[in-house]
Parts: structure tokens; C-alpha cells; sequence
């Protein structure tokens, strides 16, 4: 292969390793640094890496040659297990042939690598989750098993909307609407003597927690622009949430500010 | 200081169990998933106690945080993992978000209300507004916080 197609080659790489970085939850200085260390180990005598929130742009020279390319970015969600993966194919590095070839191939396992655990598994994990922050913000037993069985519901209609790829903030909007309505009616058969706190536990898997810190994170290590980005996208999110909630709780009659 | 050890057991049992279930969402091995409930308990019994010293939120939340950021990179050079692993579901149960959706409620009640709004809903809308502003800050600075210190080595 000749040199520029190597180096065509190694960009290319390096911009996937950007964007799973990127995509799946990680900080603007985070994947920076991701980007240099697989530029570096693949013999790159300079790499530059740019996120702008939906393109990455990396710039990588070897010799007097340098090549800049650009790629569409589309967070996806948090997916930390291919943060971690991405880690381990430099970690495993030494005693390898570490070339572009192997990477991409690493790569591409990433990409199609099964989740590790199904969505009636995560519905039932994030919905104890749930009930544990019913308890945290003072909810008694019956509403911590209403948030239990609303939040596993919620959770699982929100993951099926998510496989088809829906808008995510009508779909934060739509499954915020159903999982408060459904608190609320469980409210008014008052089984519970804190029904307000089973509304806001049934709905706390919406906020956009990492999108949130990962914002303020990127402001304040110099990455004003992603993390506008992201600030933007979070606040939306709670919005969708809120309107979600309002109309429910207007229809329910319920108060919880 | 009038510390309730039950009170402080129990925050920390649910707050791990809370980063446990947000872990699993966020792809965790199950094997690092013990890791996030401890480095979230510790963290929230940080917050507690500092609560108690009538510290504000905010700043209760910055030194819970930055236990997790501290936590997470020891566990992380242990493990040979990136920090994010165990200091994002780490401070998941300390996220403002019931603050923030009661902001946005209280926004779409003044303006539904408009002119004729009650002073009393604007003054717990700014608080609310404010508090999910500074705890989030305060939440990201207390998790990149060790590595602004060096604590993270370069390659994790």
C-alpha cells in the first residue's frame, strides 16, 4: 500500500474511533485523548482531533504528508462498555500487529457486539433504580412498588420506541406522559400516602443525566461549543419530560411542585 | 451535628442501588457494576455528611462528586479501565433531575399565568433553576477534579 493510501487508511480509523468515543457517552477531552493515543500507536507523527457535537475532523501526518477528513457524528446514547473496549485494543496493543487493518476489524466487533444484557434485564434494573429513588426522596413502600411496576413498564415501552428510531424528544415526551399518568392513577386509588413522590421516581429515568454533567464538563475544560450542544439538547429533554408531566398532572389533578 | 447512622446506611444502600440500575442502562459489565454501587454509596454518605455540616446543596454535591471522581480513578488503575466507567453512574443518583423537570413545570405555570402570576411560584422557579444550574457545575467540576489533580494517568 502507498504511503497516502496508508495514511488515508489510518484517518479513516482514527474518525470511527472518534465517533464510537463520541457517540456512546464519552466527554469532548476524552475522546480527544482517544483519538491521539490510537493516531500515536499507529505510527501517526501528528494527529489533531475536532469535535463540533454532530461532525468530528481529524487531521493526521506522517512524514510530509497530512490528510484531514470529516465525519457526521449522531450521539446515540450512553453505551460505556465501548468506551471500555476502545481502551482495551490499546491496553492489548503490545506484542501485535498493530495496524490499521487490525483496528478497523477491532472496531467493527464494537460496533456489533450484542449489548450485554436485554431490554427486559435493563426494564427491571433501571425500574429498582427507580423505587430506590422513590425511597431516597422519602416515598413510602406502596409507592416505591407503584414506581417499581410504572418505571419497568415506562422503561420498556421507551426502549421499544427507541428501536424504531423515533424523535427523542417526542418519545421523552410521549413515554413521560404515559409513565405519569399512570402514576397518577395509581395515586388516586390512594394505596399510597406519597403519591407525588411515585410520580417523580416513575419518570427519573428520563432526565438526561450524562448529557447534563458531560456538557458542563466540556465547558469548563475549554470545548464551549460542544458543550452549548449538549447543554441545548439536555434542557430540551427536560422540557419534553415537563410538558410530558404537566399534561398529566393537569388531567390528574394532582399537584406535585 | 445531628447525624442519624440510619439515615446515612440507607441513602447509601438505595443510591448505590440507583447507579447499580443506571449502570445496566449504560451498557456496565456486570462485573464493574459492583464498583459503581460502592463508589456511589460512599459518595452519597460524603454528601450526607457535608449536608449536615449546613453546607448548601451545591456544595454537598461537589464533594460527593469528587469522592466519585476519586474513587473512580483508584478502581480505574486497578482495573484497567477508563474513569467514566465507574464515576459517570457513580454521581447518577446526585443528578438534579427532579429540580430540573420542577424548573421547567414551574416555567410553563408562570407562563400560563402570565401578569396575574403568584410572586411566591417565580421565587421557587428561580430557586429550583438555580439549584439544578449549580449542582450540575458543581457535579461536573467534582468528578474531573481528580483528574485536573493528576490523579488519572494519561492512558486512562
Amino acid at each position: 500500500m502507498s504511503s497516502p493510501d496508508k495514511l488515508s487508511e489510518i484517518v479513516e480509523v482514527l474518525l470511527d474511533v472518534g465517533r464510537i468515543s463520541f457517540e456512546n457517552g464519552a466527554d469532548t477531552s476524552h475522546t480527544i485523548q482517544t483519538v491521539l493515543d490510537f493516531g500515536e500507536s499507529l505510527g501517526c507523527d501528528f494527529v489533531c482531533a475536532a469535535p463540533h457535537y454532530s461532525s468530528l475532523s481529524v487531521t493526521a501526518r506522517i512524514g510530509d504528508k497530512d490528510i484531514t477528513r470529516v465525519a457526521f457524528m449522531r450521539p446515540t446514547g450512553v453505551n460505556l462498555s465501548a468506551i471500555l473496549n476502545l481502551r482495551h485494543i490499546l491496553s492489548g496493543r503490545e506484542g501485535k500487529d498493530f495496524s490499521s487493518q487490525f483496528v478497523k476489524e477491532e472496531l467493527v466487533r464494537i460496533r456489533q457486539a450484542n449489548p450485554p444484557r436485554g431490554p427486559l434485564q435493563i426494564s427491571l434494573l433501571l425500574a429498582i433504580s427507580c423505587a430506590a429513588f422513590c425511597r431516597l426522596f422519602g416515598g413510602d413502600l406502596a409507592a416505591m412498588v407503584t414506581t417499581l411496576v410504572i418505571a419497568f413498564v415506562s422503561v420498556h415501552l421507551r426502549l421499544a420506541i427507541a428501536k424504531r428510531k423515533f424523535n427523542p424528544y417526542l418519545t421523552t415526551f410521549a413515554v413521560s406522559l404515559v409513565a405519569s399518568m399512570l402514576a397518577g392513577l395509581a395515586g388516586l386509588s390512594g394505596w399510597s400516602e406519597t403519591p407525588e413522590q411515585a410520580i417523580v421516581a416513575s419518570i427519573l429515568f428520563l432526565v438526561p443525566g450524562v448529557p447534563l454533567i458531560n456538557a458542563i464538563e466540556d465547558i469548563a475544560k475549554g470545548y464551549p461549543i460542544v458543550g452549548s450542544g449538549r447543554l441545548i439538547h439536555a434542557f430540551t429533554l427536560f422540557v419534553s419530560i415537563g410538558i410530558g408531566l404537566i399534561v398529566s398532572v393537569r388531567l390528574m389533578g394532582v399537584s406535585i411542585l | 451535628m445531628n447525624l442519624d447512622i440510619y439515615h446515612l446506611f440507607e441513602t447509601a444502600l438505595f443510591s448505590g442501588v440507583a447507579a447499580f440500575g443506571f449502570g445496566a442502562l449504560f451498557n456496565v459489565s456486570w462485573k464493574h457494576l459492583g464498583i459503581c454501587f460502592v463508589v456511589a454509596g460512599l459518595a452519597s454518605i460524603v454528601k450526607v455528611l457535608t449536608l449536615e455540616m449546613c453546607a448548601t446543596l451545591a456544595l454537598a454535591s461537589f464533594f460527593g462528586a469528587f469522592t466519585a471522581g476519586v474513587l473512580a480513578a483508584v478502581f480505574s488503575r486497578k482495573k484497567g479501565c477508563p474513569h467514566i466507567i465507574f464515576s459517570i453512574p457513580g454521581v447518577i443518583p446526585m443528578v438534579p433531575g427532579v429540580f430540573g423537570f420542577k424548573t421547567v413545570l414551574g416555567v410553563l405555570e408562570i407562563l400560563q399565568q402570565g401578569v396575574e402570576v403568584d410572586p411566591e411560584i417565580v421565587a421557587r422557579t428561580i430557586g429550583l433553576g438555580l439549584n439544578t444550574g449549580f449542582i450540575a457545575i458543581a457535579l461536573a467540576i467534582g468528578i474531573s477534579f481528580p483528574s485536573l489533580a493528576c490523579l488519572i494517568r494519561r492512558d486512562d
